[in-house]
């Protein structure tokens, strides 16, 4: 009986699919980015955390940030927010999303945008909700704060977001506490909270990380299908490359605060042009391809930050390594929209 | 056929559930009538969702906990009680290596205290039994040099690397591996499988192989079992549970996998449509 009900779910998820796609996925960026991000450096002190990271997001697009932990990826995200806290402070660089430049606004104005325009959506949804308040009540406050209406008709909308993000009887569920809810379940109401004021922008940073693969499967195709309804662009930080495959339009390899890679999600996929990314690809583990044997892992692990080799910061674990390699690459044009920063790109090892 | 190293007939471990204040909760069934062999040297992979009851499955396989009712034998025996001799012998048969290597160590200890303190725990130190030296030990999981280190100064895989190598320096029949990849990064997570293999084919380990992960899973096992709802829904050998899945969970588990590129999942869409289409 059980069986059948997830057999169903499995099923409904893949019911629930994005309407043929109509653009070419290996499309250069669109030309009105909804959110532009030019030469970011966020750091502490003296260590830089994240370096000269530039990236643009249109409407409708997902763009997956990808790399290791200890990569910059969340702090890229927060710092797009605003979201930095000291000691962490960005010391340079544009974040435009549209025309405004959000780093020259005060605390007071971001908070408008945050949450109105642009949305979060974080790893734990059980940590990030009010855990004595009911779920229909958080996602209310975001219209009463941003969009000034009375809370009464605010609570409908928040059961009518509910009700559009999968939850079974809204209604009821409105009314309930976030330990009532299972994960999935509360990963649905940060999704219906994030949609609450339709911004133009939402930042998901490894949203299905801490949910079963048939809930990952079911947030992934909600997500989608809400980005055709809505036309919202999509910042998706993951570590997950099946994930990659399932959302990205576009992807940003990012290693040691800096992307080494950028390009079309397929491109990256077809021909990985920096050693990095090609070493993420190789030590993928997929259940339904050919098992056994050894893995190609990438020796080593990231440098800290504060003790980075000089130059290319994966020259200590790149097969590829030579001399030049002690000079940093610049991110340059490989192959049709994909660049890499690498001083031997697409090169066999 | 070898005699199997473990056994588990007809197992079940139930808990007293959340109750109020004036009344006891509903039992809740987190094992239910498992049957399970594993083999020397074998790896049996241990699949299913959260609360499933697959980590309870691995605490009972290891003897740490005991079954409600059923029966488990290590080696042909059950396990002894908690504290006596014969439960120190065993306890040294069987490691466990869980998810988060941080929680697993002494943080006011140097790696190489941690691994001889388990070898002095069981009188291993400079005995015969033992697969050598800690500093040969921690050489051979890929930590030369840094015995000396202390949890704080290694990073996320070298931690899970001393864990292993503790659990080693017993020279143990059984290792539970309970999420043991899960919270490390793909390429850490590959070095670490590869390690684990590499022991197998030179120590004859056997491993009880927990995780969500089914690529992972697939990976290292020869069997598969899959649970859901603390039954084992499914068991067979690894390749054929995900060639052809018989049970309808596995084949939902399946399908919500995630494709492998961009043009695999083109590929699955358009054949959903389809099949959507006929409906």
């Amino acid at each position: 009986m059980t069986a059948a009900v997830l057999t169903k779910v499995g099923v409904g998820s893949a019911g629930a699919l994005p309407v043929e796609p109509t653009i070419d996925p290996a499309r250069a960026p669109a030309a009105t980015p909804v959110l532009a991000i030019e030469g970011l450096t966020v750091g502490t002190g003296a260590v830089d955390l994240v370096i000269d990271v530039s990236f643009e997001v249109a409407a409708g697009e997902t763009l997956c940030l990808v790399g290791e932990s200890g990569c910059g990826k969340s702090l890229t995200c927060l710092a797009a927010m605003g979201l930095l806290a000291e000691p962490v402070r960005r010391k340079s660089g544009s974040v435009r999303l549209g025309a405004t430049e959000l780093t020259s606004l005060d605390d007071r104005r971001l908070r408008d945008i945050r949450g109105r325009d642009m949305a979060m959506i974080f790893q734990d949804p059980v940590a990030s909700l009010n855990p004595v308040q009911r779920v229909g009540r958080q996602v209310a406050e975001a219209l009463v704060v941003h969009e000034g209406i009375a809370m009464r008709s605010a609570m409908r909308r928040a059961v009518e977001l509910l009700g559009r993000v999968g939850i079974a009887r809204p209604n009821e569920r409105a009314n309930a506490y976030p330990h009532q809810l299972s994960g999935g379940m509360c990963q649905r109401v940060m999704i219906a909270m994030a949609l609450a004021c339709r911004p133009k922008v939402i930042v998901a940073d490894e949203a299905t990380t801490a949910l079963d693969v048939t809930t990952q499967a079911q947030i992934l195709a909600l997500m989608k299908t809400l980005q055709d309804e809505t036309g919202t662009a999509m910042i998706f930080v993951t570590h997950d490359l099946s994930v990659v495959a399932e959302i990205a339009d576009r992807v940003a390899v990012m290693y040691s605060g800096r992307i080494v890679e950028t390009g079309p999600v397929d491109a990256l996929f077809d021909h990985p042009a920096h050693p990095y990314t090609r070493g993420l690809m190789d030590c993928r583990l997929h259940a339904l391809s050919a098992a056994g044997g050894r893995l190609a892992a990438i020796g080593g692990t990231v440098p800290r930050p504060s003790a980075r080799p000089v130059g290319c910061a994966f020259r200590p674990r790149c097969p590829r390594a030579e001399e030049r390699c002690e000079m940093v690459p610049e991110l340059k044009p490989f192959a049709g929209s994909q660049s890499a920063a690498c001083h031997f790109p697409g090169s066999a090892r | 056929m070898t005699v199997p190293l473990l056994v588990l007939a007809d197992v079940s471990r139930h808990y007293r559930g959340k109750g109020g204040l004036f009344r006891t909760g509903e039992a809740v069934l987190a094992v239910d009538g498992v049957d399970l062999e594993l083999h020397p040297g074998e790896t049996l992979g241990i699949v299913g969702e959260s609360g499933s009851g697959k980590s309870t499955l691995g605490r009972l396989a290891s003897g740490i906990e005991r079954p409600s009712t059923g029966k488990v034998a290590f080696q042909g025996e059950p396990y002894a009680p908690i504290g006596s001799p014969a439960w120190r012998r065993q306890r040294r048969s069987v490691q466990v290596v869980f998810q988060n290597p941080s929680q697993a160590l002494d943080p006011r200890l140097s790696i190489t205290a941690q691994v001889r303190g388990a070898m002095d725990a069981h009188g291993l130190t400079g005995g015969k039994a033992s697969a050598g030296s800690p500093a040969a030990i921690l050489a051979r999981v890929g930590l030369e040099g840094l015995g000396r280190r202390y949890p704080h100064q290694l990073s996320g895989g070298q931690l899970q690397r001393a864990v292993i190598a503790r659990a080693l320096s017993l020279s143990p029949d059984l290792i539970v591996c309970d999420e043991a990849v899960s919270a490390l990064d793909v390429s850490v997570q590959a070095q670490i499988l590869n390690l684990l293999q590499d022991l197998q084919a030179e120590l004859g380990v056997a491993y009880l192989f927990i995780s969500h992960d089914l690529g992972v899973v697939r990976h290292v096992s020869h069997r598969i079992a899959v649970m859901q709802h603390g039954r084992i829904v499914e068991t067979g050998a690894a390749g054929d549970v995900f060639a052809s899945p018989r049970d309808a969970y596995t084949q939902a588990l399946i399908a919500a996998l995630p494709a492998a590129s961009p043009a695999a999942r083109r590929a699955r869409d358009a054949r959903r449509r389809l099949e959507l289409a006929k409906v």
